[in-house]
């Protein structure tokens, strides 16, 4: 693709959102819901007709020239040698592959929202934020600097914010939003140290020192900058990845997705389960000629995120609020994509991020329909047999359910099962991380069947329940849509024969090509392997969902016997979700604050302003002592004189004797 | 004069200093260029005394009638307007003079004026990229300030008189190319302020302003004692920067007493922890338009004064003790941040906050690398608006509630949205959000001192995840959650209030969405500084 056609896609895809974003603020309270209606998803449907133009281009463009950076605007510049910062847009396989589900899954949740939102009073407001979402999040991924990359890190991480809190009476959802923006800041600041440590170690082949943060220049410097495996390259990945545990709700920085569900459902569709949450994988699929060379930090990576998979797992299975199992199963699906990347499978990350877009999506989209029909009502205990009343609803669900749970033929099956695949030969650990990885499709059937079960089958649990309606059109089509592609994406894109014979598909074909220029991506399982892993977590999903359908469906044996079985430790440890908060709380936000109180009531009054206080007392005590000196009385005076005299006459005698 | 050389001299600068090492050693070299040529050499001194001339017209207006009371405050806003207006030009036209060759000073008015005494003083002016941006910050909140008293009552004419005066002193300061001169303006700022604080404050004022003035007479004095000894013990024979801040090296006792004069004076006046105590109680009790300018231009004086004189004077003994000043930095930002987030009171709260922003300057000072002075000059800036902005709107909900305790207040937002997203702009643009002035500044000092103080420069980045605490939680318990009763009846904001929060919000929108444009001018006053540090000039 020529640079300029290049620039020009790049700037319209991100101008529309801008756009929409400021025209929403300024003009729709004046124009009012019919107005925003069309602007707010409409410039998401712009950006998307222009990604596909991007996508058309990519695909066609030849083999050696897939990826073009250019630079839109010369952002800052200091003179040559100095800071240059410049807002440069890459066009790539991997950011082709981004803004197509941020566009194209952002532009039906934008059109859901038109029904969700129908009776919210501020949806001007609501909009405007979602555009600025879609805006920050295009920026992100397309950046080709690191500044440009953290700016669009961090707006992701504004509009959140302001999503989350967007029902700012809530005195719940407005602590949420705030957890939720400190967690990023921490991430934040850890990428801008990573950058500044990038900025100062970059080196030519050559040995001259390069000051640039464009993301071309460090790839392609990398080698020659960091030793592999050594500890600056090892330091600088582990911040990065700390970045990513920040966005993407990794251990040990996870705590907010959850409370981050007090936002309005659509907003937990798009940002806490499409894509906000999955940059973090994008981040790592970005920097893959860094973790290439930091083994250690790599390694981490993939530790924590098969670790939150589990994690997450095991709490999805005791929460009773539907859209907090979603969002632990969210959290667990992500941990698996980070896994992914940590071990070198670029691809397998990427193509579990996108069927996990769609169906993720539709979870949430069906779950917000539900919402809707009880009247917020968000207990799971509180509903039950919806089934009868919100038909289409509850197909779309289990559609969602069973890519989720990775059932054969629907999307996620292919995506989950290709991902494990390269766990089972990832490196000396493999045997081991595979294992767990089984434990996790056990895990991810169980919640996610035990859910639909709870929701959808049964007796509804009570009055409102009896009398649900279906969902409005503008909020059915999006999630039926969603639904045909989480069944049909991997038939589409990859036929079964494929997967058993190993060979390259559609989005290995493409992505492929990003990972391997100057990196060494992992190792594609060998066709025996890959089968055999295929049959024992296909195997080991069905477990899960049978297991689920027999405790929460038929009830033989009831879900309740059971766990009065498992050890109580266990049982309260996945009800409270492994007591992070609880821990943070004690051990970070209560000491800070008793700190800034003595501060405030010791230290600040008492020996910050002791010392001048005290040097006043002392002035002062001098003044009053002096004072008694100037009686008056002249014969006081003549003693002054005459003592002082003699004691000058001392000294000028011993000094100048000496 | 010597532009060939100059520009020369300027290319060889603005090579990235992140561990400043020699350059090409250019001896002699006086800094000084030609003066900009399409704007008259007067520029500076009629930016400067405009506003006291305004101030003695005012002293001789009648107060008596609403009208006559009227009647001063155009007066006031015409006497301010007008500086704005030429620091606009002049730094429009530096960013126009970009890529036509370097410059250290532009627009100098050079006159001799005190040469009865061994060593001579001149009435020296002059702005380059350091101080022409913080010009453009003191007078535009000179007008803001001015809007924002529109509404006082009480002793209008003393009011702005002192106001105008103050500015005189302030620009003056900016302006000064004469150690004379600069303490002379350092000075005239000092009584304008004490009487602000001491008859328009709050309850405690009187206690407030008498610490403001203690404190800084002891800053004035310390920079007294060290202008005295860099002339009479420099051996240049004046108190020119032309020949104090070029060239001169100086024995190694009178710079490390200079260094720590200088810097303890404009550590007062930063302020640096432990000698900050001033700061929060004079804000307290000073009236919104005066914590503005407090806040917003005076603690700049400190931060132009480190890096002029502190880094331009004695740059060896600087270079020396960066370590320590690094050490004060660190210890400054965790502590502003910290008090911040114990306080109640909005304007400590945002006191104490300014504490830790200023703290970013001082490891700025402590790195002495290109990135990270370049990074100073706009933190300064951006910080002078953005607290000016809070400042204000502390000041919007002090007049509406009569409150400014965090733990009474809560759930404003419902009476008051639009001030609100103000608020939540000002917020958020003081926790560093891209886009906004703040950023900027602080990646480029973080990213310029950390090659060489890898540790001070996490723990104060780690001191921005305190100061998102502070102000999201504050933003939260005042704004955000259920609406009080007792604030039924808030009024949204008035027109003249939106008349200057507007500008200021578009200014702070400006510096984070085009710092490109203003980036080169500062950088070539930087590259100045930083040919110090190294050596060559």
């Amino acid at each position: 693709m020529n640079g300029t056609l290049a620039g020009v896609l790049g700037t319209l895809i991100l101008a529309f959102p801008l756009a929409g974003c400021v025209l929403c603020a300024l003009l729709g309270p004046r124009y009012g819901r019919r107005f925003v209606n069309w602007v707010g998803p409409g410039v998401v449907g712009l950006s998307f007709l222009v990604a596909l133009i991007v996508l058309a281009q990519v695909v066609g463009a030849p083999e050696h020239s897939k990826s073009t950076t250019v630079e839109i605007w010369n952002w800052l510049f200091l003179g040559a040698g100095n800071l240059h910062v410049g807002v440069d847009l890459t066009l790539d396989p991997l950011s082709t592959v981004m803004i197509m589900v941020i566009c194209g899954v952002g532009f039906l949740i934008h059109l859901y929202s038109v029904g969700y939102m129908e009776h919210d009073p501020g949806i001007a407001r609501f909009f405007s934020y979602m555009n600025l979402f879609i805006f920050s999040m295009l920026l992100l991924v397309l950046a080709a600097d690191l500044v440009i990359l953290i700016i669009g890190w961090a707006l992701v991480a504004l509009s959140s914010y302001l999503l989350i809190g967007y029902w700012y009476e809530r005195p719940s959802a407005v602590l949420a939003a705030r957890k939720a923006f400190i967690t990023q800041v921490i991430g934040d600041v850890a990428m801008i140290i990573a950058a500044a440590m990038l900025f100062t170690s970059l080196h030519d082949a050559g040995g001259h020192r390069i000051f640039t943060l464009s993301l071309p220049t460090i790839f392609a410097n990398a080698s020659s900058s960091f030793s592999h495996g050594g500890p600056l390259i090892t330091g600088i990945c582990a911040l990065l990845a700390i970045g990513a545990f920040a966005k993407s709700a990794q251990f040990p920085l996870h705590t907010w997705l959850p409370d981050a569900m007090e936002g309005p459902t659509p907003v937990s569709a798009l940002i806490h389960a499409a894509t906000m949450v999955t940059a973090g994988v994008y981040l790592i699929a970005r920097f893959h000629v860094l973790y290439d060379l930091a083994p250690v930090a790599a390694g981490m990576v993939a530790c924590v995120g098969i670790g939150t998979a589990v994690m997450a797992g095991v709490i999805a299975l005791s929460q009773v609020d539907i859209k907090r199992v979603i969002a632990y199963s969210t959290m667990s699906q992500i941990g698996l994509m980070i896994f992914a990347v940590g071990i070198g499978a670029y691809t397998a990350g990427m193509y579990h991020f996108v069927t996990h877009a769609l169906f993720k999506a539709l979870l949430f989209m069906a779950a917000g329909n539900v919402i809707h029909a009880l009247a917020d009502e968000q207990d799971i205990r509180l509903m039950g047999g919806l089934s009868a009343r919100m038909r289409q609803t509850e197909v779309a669900f289990l559609a969602g359910s069973f890519a989720l749970a990775g059932i054969p033929i629907f999307a996620g099956w292919f995506s989950k099962e290709y991902l494990l695949g390269f766990g089972a030969v990832s490196g000396p650990l493999s045997p081991l991380l595979y294992l767990v990885g089984i434990g996790v499709n056990v895990l991810t059937g169980l919640y996610a069947f035990r859910l639909w079960a709870i929701v959808f089958r049964g007796e509804p649990q009570t009055a409102r329940g009896y009398a649900v309606h279906e969902a409005p059109p503008v909020m059915l089509w999006p999630v039926l849509a969603l639904a045909g592609l989480s069944t049909l994406t991997g038939l589409i894109i990859q036929w079964p024969i494929q997967i058993l014979g190993g060979g390259a598909h559609l989005v290995s074909g493409f992505l492929d090509p990003v990972f391997a220029a100057g990196g060494h991506p992992a190792g594609e399982p060998g066709a025996g392997v890959a089968a055999l892993a295929l049959i024992a977590g296909t195997a080991a999903s069905l477990v899960g969902v049978g297991g689920a359908l027999r405790l929460w469906l038929w009830h033989q044996p009831d879900a309740q016997a059971v766990a009065s079985r498992v050890p109580r430790s266990l049982t309260l440890l996945s009800l409270h979700k492994f007591y992070f908060d609880e821990l943070y709380d004690a051990v970070l936000v209560r000491p800070t604050r008793a700190a800034a109180q003595t501060m405030r009531r010791v230290v600040e009054p008492g020996v910050m302003d002791g010392w001048v206080r005290g040097l006043a007392d002392v002035f002062a005590g001098l003044s009053l002592d002096f004072r008694s000196y100037q009686s008056g009385l002249i014969r006081d005076y003549a003693s002054y004189m005459i003592g002082a005299t003699a004691v000058g006459v001392v000294v000028i005698v011993f000094v100048i004797a000496h | 004069m010597n532009g060939v050389v100059l520009s020369g001299l300027h290319a060889g600068m603005s090579l990235a200093q992140v561990t400043p090492g020699p350059l090409t050693p250019t001896p002699g070299q006086p800094t000084t260029t030609t003066t900009g040529g399409e704007f008259p050499t007067l520029l500076l001194t009629t930016l400067i005394w405009v506003t006291l001339a305004a101030a003695l017209v005012i002293i001789f207006m009648p107060e008596r009638t609403a009208e006559q009371r009227g009647r001063i405050r155009l007066m006031a806003l015409a006497g301010t307007t007008v500086p704005v207006l030429m620091a606009i030009g002049g730094l429009n036209y530096q960013i126009n003079q970009e890529g036509s060759g370097g410059f250290s000073y532009v627009f100098e008015e050079k006159h001799q004026w005190i040469t009865a005494f061994s060593v001579h003083s001149n009435y020296h002016l002059g702005v380059d990229g350091v101080s022409l941006p913080l010009l453009l910050l003191s007078t535009v909140l000179f007008v803001v300030a001015v809007l924002a008293s529109w509404r006082n009552e009480r002793r209008v004419r003393l009011y702005f008189v002192l106001l105008l005066v103050l500015e005189t002193g302030v620009n003056g300061f900016f302006c000064s190319l004469d150690y004379v001169l600069l303490f002379l303006f350092y000075e005239v700022e000092l009584v304008p302020m004490f009487l602000l604080i001491a008859i328009w404050g709050g309850p405690r004022r009187m206690h407030a302003a008498w610490k403001f003035l203690i404190f800084m007479l002891t800053s004035s004095a310390l920079l007294l004692a060290a202008i005295l000894l860099l002339a009479f013990k420099g051996g240049a024979g004046s108190f020119d920067f032309d020949q104090l801040n070029t060239g001169l090296h100086l024995s190694a006792g009178i710079a490390t007493a200079g260094f720590w004069l200088t810097f303890i004076s404009f550590a007062i006046k930063l302020p640096v922890v432990p000698l900050h105590t001033w700061l929060p109680d004079a804000h307290v009790e000073a009236s919104t338009p005066v914590s503005v300018i407090l806040a917003g231009i005076l603690l700049k004086l400190g931060g132009y004064g480190m890096l002029r004189v502190v880094l331009g004077a004695f740059p060896d003994a600087a270079k020396r003790y960066s370590l320590a000043i690094v050490a004060l930095a660190v210890v400054s930002a965790i502590w502003g941040t910290l008090a911040a987030l114990a306080q109640d009171d909005l304007k400590r709260l945002v006191a104490y906050g300014s504490i830790g922003h200023m703290a970013i300057v001082l490891l700025a000072v402590g790195a002495q690398s290109s990135i990270a002075l370049n990074g100073a000059v706009l933190q300064m800036v951006a910080h002078g608006f953005i607290t000016g902005l809070l400042f204000l709107l502390v000041g919007t909900v002090y007049d509406r509630t009569r409150t400014r305790s965090i733990s009474r207040l809560g759930g404003l937002a419902w009476q008051m949205p639009r001030l609100t997203a103000i608020w939540v702009f000002a917020g958020l643009a003081s926790l560093g959000l891209p886009f906004l002035a703040g950023f900027v500044a602080e990646f480029m000092v973080f990213t310029g001192a950390f090659p060489t103080h890898r540790f001070a420069t996490v723990v104060v980045m780690a001191s921005i995840a305190i100061t998102t605490g502070y102000l999201l939680w504050m933003l939260q318990r005042v704004f955000f959650g259920p609406a009080k009763e007792a604030y039924e009846r808030l009024r949204d904001a008035s027109t003249l209030e939106l008349f200057y929060l507007v500008p200021m919000v578009v200014a702070v929108t400006i510096f984070g969405v085009v710092p490109g444009r203003i980036m080169p001018v500062i950088n070539n006053g930087v590259a100045t500084l930083v040919a110090r540090l190294s050596g060559s000039v």
